[in-house]
């Protein structure tokens, strides 16, 4: 089981490959540069909790095989 | 049903100056569309002229887009349009679209309880990328396409005709494909990181109430 540290290295190792020329818009929380997201996950702040919480929700979609489901819908939706 | 739809375009932060500028494109090339918009921008993204327009009007639709929190979504400079226990019941008859972070969390189940027909929105933060260089021309940014124009979709599908569920559905799959896209070998690797936020925005995408509400009357 992962530590906390260990998980927070894993979502700046994430982070890092992100795009250097983007910012990313958090909701009310606000927009930020990839340097900035960093040190808030870092700092494990409600920003950096939020990116955590991203990162742990994809792996568990990875693992459930959500990239290839189909939502239902009638044609031309 | 009176095929209209009242839509909130705020601008007061790069966030708010995307979404809106996203929505306003999107209900642009509806226009040849049954349903009629009505665009609250900037200013006119406030409590009161909102709660005017839905007591003249009786839209079919309301389509907010703004800041938010799970108890309600905003408008100009952040002021509360909608809240859960507030004036959620000024949604009574309403089919509303929130592209507002949480708010589906308790305004949208709040407002089906007072009588709005459906409540499509998210469950948690809405995320998404910016191109700096296109702060100024946001329906530019290919970037931000890749995740305002699948959460646009929940209101082309509507204004097709399609039933709140069918709208949610098709918006999701809008994200999935973005997503099957980037998976492919023709995205760069760090376009590739997008995903995780596609899909955060694709999960999060709700319909509340009635799924088989139509915002059009044929």
């Amino acid at each position: 089981m992962e530590t906390e540290q260990e998980i927070i290295d894993l979502v700046v190792a994430r982070l890092q490959n992100l795009p250097s020329n983007k910012d990313i818009s958090v909701g009310s929380s606000g927009e930020f540069t990839k340097s900035e997201l960093i040190e808030h996950v870092k700092k494990a702040d409600d920003v950096g909790k939020k990116m955590i919480a991203i990162e742990m929700d994809f792996l568990r979609s990875m693992k459930d095989g959500i990239f290839y489901e189909q939502h239902s819908i009638s044609n031309n939706a | 049903m009176s095929n209209i739809a009242l839509v909130t375009t705020p601008s007061s932060d790069s966030t708010t100056r995307y979404i809106s500028t996203w929505a306003e494109e999107t209900t642009k090339k509806l226009e040849s569309k049954q349903l009629k918009f009505i665009l609250l921008k900037k200013d006119r993204a406030t409590a009161s002229i909102v709660e005017s327009m839905l007591k003249k009007h009786s839209p079919s639709l309301l389509f907010l887009n703004g800041h938010g929190g799970p108890d309600s979504v905003c408008g100009h400079n952040d002021e509360i349009l909608v809240q859960a226990g507030k004036n959620g019941i000024a949604l009574k008859g309403v089919v509303a679209y929130a592209l507002s972070c949480s708010s589906a969390k308790t305004l949208g189940p709040a407002t089906v309880q007072a009588g709005a027909i459906a409540y499509i929105g998210y469950t948690e933060d809405f995320i998404f990328f910016i191109s700096p260089e296109k702060m100024k021309r946001p329906q530019e940014d290919k970037t931000a396409e890749m995740f305002l124009a699948p959460a646009n979709h929940v209101v082309v599908s509507l204004a097709k005709g399609h039933t709140t569920g069918e709208a949610t559905n098709a918006a999701k799959n809008y994200f999935l494909k973005s997503i099957q896209k980037l998976i492919s070998s023709e995205s760069s690797v760090d376009e590739r990181e997008y995903i995780r936020y596609l899909m955060w925005d694709m999960r999060s995408l709700v319909c509340q109430g009635d799924r088989d509400a139509v915002v059009v009357s044929k």
